[in-house]
């Protein structure tokens, strides 16, 4: 790999060597620049991190690329060659490969038949050779040291697992260029380091590897360069090593990082009104001895009202599994009280009128409909409420008028009420199921992984926005794997540790190091 | 975070045509019906001038659709919810031999009270053989529909049903009030009370969130089962109300009488789902879907096509409408 002294700003301006140069790329969507000149390349061997906040140009760059859809304006260069029009057969016979989040992985077939999926199976006189299939796979695992049985199921993989996989099928098929889309979000902190240092040891193969993610310390444990990009401008491109955490930040946001770490930390003086302290004296959620059946087993705590508990814990440690049967989704034994009252909590029709929310993990699967507009997703959990007196139909200006209240609290960007929801970008979706949920007043609200895949902005205004519901009474289950994140929201943290709480630490007593210890495996009685 | 990105944002995470080619596509299945329509339009006036394009023919052919209409309507709601119903013709023809059996034994009110209920109930069967027992729709209203086969052949061992039937009800099928048939009334009223209920109730808001995402549906606090149920019920008052209003129009009841009404309208809402909003059902579009087979049939037959390409014209139209929705629904995502 070729030694590059340049700093930001400037890009590889000399010729050879380049495995995937583009240069000024332009992207217009109706008159507006999605892409404004961007210039952009890949070494053999680099893993050259992209960077931005949603909206910024990157998905429009990639897509390009995987020839989703052509640039009105650029050049592209491929191994030296300039390449006329990118399709997304010559995007894959040029050896770039496009890892989504959601893997494309056939779950029922085998890890061998996965990995040949792209390539024809070798066949002796018409029938699949399986013994030659197996081995055809365990040449690709081995050679990138992924120790995973080649007859193995992808059923029976972890998350983590199932991205190595993933990645041997593009390598398989001559991949020389990954590009890869935010793969550690759903991984659990250790499958996150095993897949770092392999897609580390990638670039001993010449492999380049364009990596997408919002979370900056893995960019700085495994990229070489980054390129931020912000309202479709490049704004950067540099060497990792002479950047910090703060700097890369304050380049995809555009003002210092520091300003907005001061917006979100004074959240309880921050000048939102008490509404009511009434409810104070009852805790707003309390759950003795609950068990979730194979995962959780006699958890007790409680959330108080105004109360923003986080929840964390590796993946498989039970914390969704704890918010789905609070919220009537999983059966569950135990007793839990809602505002002080005994709660049986079967569905989550029942959960709704004890007075709790749930906003689940997955957005666009568990809480958009993504045919309705803006206002219709908005008021789906409580449309009933929108109903005429006299008539029972609904009353679209009721209806408009609260989303309309909702959109201006929450700051949500859109160009109106009856806007596609799937025309709205994570964060402003996320915005919108955040505000479903606070049409009524409710006493407690669980909030599953609430900022996934959603840039650094709009994240710290939902925090604002979770501060703001605690301070007017409602008590806050913030279930989220990113200690760090709990770190930043919650008052209180419990640790889950194989469906047990390992921990209950107040936030200004701890450390994420020593929260991390707890999610890791030391034990330390429940205070 | 205060730039104005939404726009861009929308048209990178929507629906950026990718190529040319796509577009036309798209366009087709967007328009095509229409234009098969407004096709269809003038090739008959063309040919027929003297009676195709009059105010005599359209308010026949208007007559003709009302039953598929009602019966379309109805399945129109099964079909918001990602549901089916296969059983809404043999219903018809059960409903139909139904009521003309009970006519004879008591007063016509009261015969057809019975019939509309047995409807809902075997919608309501439906419903739980589908919702809870968790039989795939396919499987479980085809199943119904044969079982109501059956039934319809044992009650009446293949015989046509004609005595008893109250001349004023023959007269529904035959009479107009304000110079429109009333069997065209009862269509529009139908199809006016389904199209207020999916549109500007919970209900249908319910209905349409259970389709269009039936996880973020039970997120939402909405049974689901419930939902679906409440869907095969309506689909199975409206067939039986079809069957019924097909008595009249036959003045007689015939085992397979409306047999043929479920191919004609799952072209109709297909048809329908094809003429705007994105591939989504909807009860306007199915009374759109509803006038062009009926304009293609009445048109055939003055002149003069032959009753097996009618059936050709039929299977080909529900195979395109069914393409063509299918193309916009993928478009929109």
């Amino acid at each position: 790999m070729r030694e590059q002294a340049d700093t930001r700003n400037t890009s590889l301006l000399d010729g050879d060597g380049a495995r995937l140069r583009m240069t000024g790329m332009v992207k217009r969507f109706a008159g507006t620049l999605a892409l404004d000149h961007v210039d952009f390349d890949v070494m053999p061997g680099e893993i050259h991190a992209l960077l931005g906040q949603n909206g910024a140009g990157k998905s429009t760059l990639i897509r390009g690329l995987a020839g989703i859809y052509s640039f009105d304006d650029g050049e592209i260069e491929y191994e030296g060659t300039t390449i006329p029009e990118l399709s997304p057969h010559t995007s894959h016979t040029l050896g770039m490969r496009f890892i989504h989040q959601e893997l494309n992985l056939v779950p029922w077939f085998s890890v061998a038949e996965n990995i040949v999926l792209g390539d024809r199976y070798p066949t002796r006189s018409f029938l699949i050779n399986w013994k030659e299939l197996n081995r055809r796979a365990e040449v690709v695992l081995e050679r990138f040291g992924i120790d995973i049985k080649p007859s193995a199921p992808i059923q029976g993989l972890s998350v983590g697992q199932q991205w190595l996989v993933a990645i041997a099928r593009a390598l398989y098929t001559e991949g020389c260029l990954l590009v890869m889309d935010e793969p550690t979000a759903s991984l659990s902190k250790r499958e996150v380091s095993e897949l770092l240092s392999f897609v580390s040891s990638l670039r001993q193969h010449g492999t380049s590897v364009i990596y997408i993610s919002h979370r900056l310390q893995e960019i700085f444990e495994i990229a070489q360069r980054a390129t931020v990009l912000r309202d479709g401008k490049r704004i950067v491109t540099c060497e990792v090593a002479d950047l910090t955490p703060e700097k890369l930040a304050e380049f995809m946001v555009g003002r210092k990082a520091s300003e907005i770490q001061h917006r979100i930390e004074p959240a309880s003086e921050s000048g939102l009104r008490l509404e009511s302290s009434t409810r104070a004296s009852e805790p707003a959620i309390s759950v003795r001895d609950l068990s979730v059946d194979p995962i959780v087993h006699g958890v007790n705590f409680s959330v108080g009202a105004s109360e923003i508990v986080g929840l964390t814990g590796l993946i498989g440690a039970g914390k969704t599994e704890i918010g789905s049967a609070l919220f009537g989704l999983l059966k569950h034994t135990g007793v839990i009280r809602i505002g002080g009252k005994k709660a049986k909590l079967k569905s989550p029709r029942q959960a709704m009128r004890k007075g709790l929310a749930l906003v689940p993990e997955e957005r666009r699967r568990q809480s958009l409909v993504l045919d309705m507009s803006l206002r219709e997703n908005l008021t789906l959990p409580y449309v009933s409420t929108y109903r005429r007196r006299l008539f029972p139909l609904l009353s679209r200006a009721a209806e408009r008028k609260v989303t309309r209240g909702m959109v201006e609290r929450l700051q949500v960007k859109t160009d109106g009420l009856e806007t596609p929801i799937r025309n709205l970008s994570g964060g402003n979706q996320q915005k919108v199921v955040l505000g479903r949920w606070f049409q009524r007043p409710n006493i407690a609200v669980i909030l599953d992984e609430p900022t996934r895949g959603i840039d650094v902005g709009a994240r710290y205004e939902i925090f604002r926005f979770v501060r703001g519901l605690a301070v007017q009474g409602i008590g806050v289950l913030y279930i989220s794997s990113d200690v760090e994140e709990v770190m930043q929201v919650a008052d209180r943290i419990l640790v889950l540790r194989d469906g047990a709480i390992n921990a209950d630490l107040p936030r200004s007593q701890t450390t994420a190091q020593e929260v991390l210890e707890y999610c890791y495996g030391q034990t330390k009685p429940t205070a | 975070m205060d730039r104005p990105n939404l726009l861009r944002r929308k048209r990178e995470k929507g629906r950026t045509p990718p190529r040319g080619r796509l577009n036309v596509r798209t366009a087709f299945a967007r328009y095509g019906a229409l234009l098969g329509l407004l096709a269809m339009l003038v090739v008959f006036s063309a040919l027929k001038p003297g009676v195709f394009p009059t105010y005599r023919n359209a308010l026949s052919i208007l007559s003709q659709i009302s039953l598929l209409g009602i019966i379309a309507g109805g399945v129109t709601t099964v079909l918001v919810m990602g549901d089916f119903d296969l059983s809404i013709g043999a219903h018809a023809t059960f409903a139909g031999l139904l009521v003309a059996g009970l006519f004879p034994i008591m007063h016509p009110a009261l015969a057809i009270g019975i019939t509309l209920l047995t409807g809902i109930g075997i919608g309501l069967v439906n419903g739980i053989l589908i919702a809870h027992i968790r039989i795939s729709a396919f499987v479980g209203t085809l199943a119904m529909s044969t079982m109501l086969t059956g039934m319809s052949y044992w009650y009446t061992k293949g015989a046509t049903l004609f005595k008893g039937i109250p001349q004023g009800f023959i007269g529904l099928a035959r009479n107009t009030f304000l110079s429109i048939p009333i069997l065209v009334w009862i269509m529009t009223g139908v199809l006016a009370v389904l199209h207020v209920l999916l549109n500007h109730t919970e209900l249908g808001r319910r209905m349409y969130a259970v389709g269009g995402n039936p996880e973020a549906a039970r997120y939402s606090g909405i049974r689901i089962p419930m939902q679906r149920i409440t869907g095969f019920m309506i689909s199975g008052f409206c067939a039986s109300l079809t069957g019924i209003l097909l008595v009249a129009r036959l003045s007689s009841a015939q085992p397979r009488a409306g047999d043929g009404f479920l191919m004609d309208a799952f072209a109709a809402v297909f048809l329908g789902a094809a003429t705007a909003k994105l591939g989504q059902f909807h009860i306007p579009g199915t009374l759109m879907g509803a006038l062009i087979i009926g304009v293609a049939l009445n048109g055939m037959t003055i002149i003069g096509v032959p009753f097996y390409f009618q059936y050709i014209f039929q299977g080909g139209i529900l195979a395109l409408a069914v393409a063509a929705s299918g193309i916009l629904r993928r478009r929109a995502l």
